[in-house]
């Protein structure tokens, strides 16, 4: 019995942790309408795209990892807001295009998907230490 | 009546801990090369491996550094269980011990 099936878990353990980072900033981001430099460019979505990883040596899949981060590229959220000196001619500032809802609920997935996968090493270590007592 | 012998399609057990441990002859019946001793000795080496690994990434995280706590969980986890199965290890090979010490002459 080796103990890959330990490191496929700790690496959606690492994947997950980088979904609930990628929240945080889009939760922390959610009023921010201007960069880094002070430019007024509203903060866009960002999503975590996981993709699994190939093991050379016996051909399985065998983990996974962040494959990439990406932008939402859906609209930015309107509001009204004249003295905004950023404001349009019609009174209107654009607002990050980031949804409470939908981060809560990634939030929630990405932290049942942790614990899932912590169970996992914990059933195996279970089974590894049942083995032991042959 | 013939009783075939039931043939298991599992693929060989494998330790971590044993790699590169025991090599048959062409007839498959008797030993050659590695003694038990050397066999020890590499696995202990292993147990080693893994726990100076196990320490490096504690010793790192405790300094503040770069590691996930997950990471460092899972590499601690990894030496108990390769603990663990040297112990076992190490226990069936004294069982073995006993029993041949205690052969009546």
């Amino acid at each position: 019995m080796d103990l890959n099936i330990i490191d496929t878990a700790a690496s959606a353990l690492l994947a997950e942790r980088t979904r609930m980072d990628i929240v945080a900033g889009n939760l922390a981001n959610i009023n921010t309408t201007h960069d880094a430099e002070g430019n007024y460019d509203p903060y866009r979505r960002k999503i975590v795209n996981f993709g699994s990883v190939l093991d050379q040596e016996s051909n399985k899949i065998n983990g996974v990892h962040v494959s990439s981060i990406e932008e939402d590229p859906s609209e930015f959220k309107m509001i009204y807001d004249p003295s905004h000196p950023n404001a349009d001619e019609a009174g209107y500032i654009k607002m990050p295009n980031v949804a409470v809802e939908r981060e809560m609920v990634d939030m929630l997935s990405a932290k049942s998907s942790y614990q899932a996968n912590i169970k996992a090493i914990q059933v195996f270590k279970s089974m590894y230490n049942a083995a032991l007592e042959i | 009546m013939d009783i075939t012998p039931i043939a298991f399609n599992l693929p060989p057990l494998e330790a971590p801990l044993l790699k590169g441990g025991i090599s048959y002859n062409e007839q498959g019946s008797t030993l050659k090369g590695t003694s038990f001793g050397d066999m020890l000795a590499d696995a202990m080496n292993n147990l080693k491996d893994v726990h100076d690994q196990a320490e490096v990434k504690m010793a790192n995280y405790a300094a503040g550094g770069d590691v996930d706590v997950a990471d460092v969980m899972v590499t601690m986890e990894k030496a108990s269980m390769a603990t663990e199965l040297a112990i076992q290890i190490r226990n069936k090979f004294l069982d073995g011990y006993q029993e041949i010490i205690r052969m009546q002459i």
